[in-house]
């Protein structure tokens, strides 16, 4: 692997920890606690 | 190493650890479905198959968590790299757990007579348009395509067919893929289940799998910065022949961040880059055995002399000239094509 690749890849794995991270954390944020659970089973969407 | 096709390249090691990965992930599964069973039991067809989602939908994510936990803990403690060998069989096993989990999904519709909703669910606007009401479904199915593709191509034919490099480049979708599946938790039943397992889960999972790479990298990037050189000199010093491992190596790094391997073996010294020609595994961790340098991570083997896999193999190394000046070791930063003799001889 080229250094440059490689320093590519440091610099993805930091965008995609605080990328992802980000986005799970204000999912969780987010969660209502009065609307889990209410949903049909296999967390169906449609009506 | 040859580009000839065999289904599966068997051997004692890979029968062991496949046997153990079915059954750790059959001990789950089982588990998970019995304590389901006893928590909140199934009244009806429908819960059964909803709780077999659940079942395999976790297993896939923690088996996704695992296969990316490997390499970074293979690069921080070389005890991982028996777990590293057989990879590919866990990320292959990994896809059809996800698609079984996508099969019982439609088996669920199906059982309801719903089948022809899930396109206009899957494709309706208002699913798109908000964060936590996302259709989470369609992140699923994009990484299970992701992860169909490598599970496709995860054989060394193929390795063959599309060169190291673009295979890699494919197989580093897996990233991707978890990412997709990370959303497609998160905003999937996370938010529709009391429960604080799922986000626990995906919480604990997701730290491991970032952590351990932040953690790898993080240590790689101070090794470079303690083993390359001050000055962009063209002879880059490694030390003295004896400080060089025999059957072993020691990495040195030039100004551009290549890493070389310069390896002894007894009297002979040799460099090679430190990408494998296999999957850029970490050549100069591996070892001489048998007069052949071996790739820690899948075995390949390479002469020191040139570089070259020893025949009927057709792998080649780059190498790079080494010289002896003033009882110090020194390789030369630019390589030389792949195939040239360069090892030379000292006197310990």
């Amino acid at each position: 692997m080229t250094g440059s690749l490689r320093r590519a890849h440091w610099r993805l794995w930091i965008a995609l920890a605080i990328g992802i991270g980000g986005l799970l954390g204000l999912a969780v944020a987010l969660r209502d606690p009065a609307h889990a659970g209410t949903r049909p089973s296999v967390l169906e969407c449609a009506p | 190493m040859s580009a000839g096709f065999q289904a599966v390249q068997w051997n004692r090691d890979k029968r062991i650890y496949d046997a153990v990965l079915l059954a750790a992930v059959a001990a789950y599964i089982a588990a998970f479905v019995a304590y389901g069973a006893w928590a909140t039991p199934p009244d009806n067809a429908l819960a059964w198959i909803d709780l077999r989602i659940r079942a395999f939908g976790s297993a896939a994510f923690l088996m996704m968590t695992a296969i990316l936990a490997i390499g970074p803990l293979a690069r921080l403690d070389p005890r991982w790299l028996k777990v590293l060998y057989n990879r590919r069989h866990f990320g292959v096993l990994a896809f059809f757990v996800a698609l079984l989990h996508a099969l019982f999904m439609l088996e669920w519709y199906i059982a309801r007579g719903a089948l022809g909703d899930l396109p206009g669910e899957l494709t309706d606007p208002a699913g798109y348009t908000s964060f936590t009401g996302f259709q989470f479904k369609t992140l699923g199915i994009v990484a299970l395509l992701i992860m169909f593709a490598m599970a496709a191509t995860s054989h060394d034919y193929w390795l063959a067919f599309l060169t190291p490099r673009v295979w890699k480049a494919v197989h580093m979708g897996v990233y991707l893929a978890y990412g997709l599946i990370v959303l497609h938790v998160a905003l999937g039943v996370v938010q529709f289940d009391t429960s604080n397992r799922p986000p626990i889960m995906i919480g604990l999972g997701f730290a491991l799998v970032a952590g351990l790479h932040l953690a790898a990298g993080w240590r790689e990037t101070r090794r470079d910065r303690a083993a390359a050189p001050g000055a962009s000199s063209e002879w880059l010093a490694v030390g003295p022949p004896a400080s060089i491992p025999d059957r072993g190596a020691r990495i040195v790094v030039t100004p551009e961040g290549e890493r070389i391997a310069v390896f002894r073996n007894g009297d002979e010294i040799g460099a090679v880059t430190n990408a494998c020609a296999h999957q850029n595994g970490p050549l100069g961790e591996g070892r001489i055995v048998d007069g052949c340098i071996v790739c820690p991570w899948h075995g390949y083997q390479y002469r020191l002399s040139d570089g070259c896999a020893p025949a009927p193999y057709t792998e080649k190394l780059a190498t790079h000239r080494v010289r002896l000046r003033d009882g110090v070791i020194e390789v030369e930063s630019s390589a030389l094509a792949p195939g040239t003799p360069a090892a030379i001889r000292v006197s310990l």
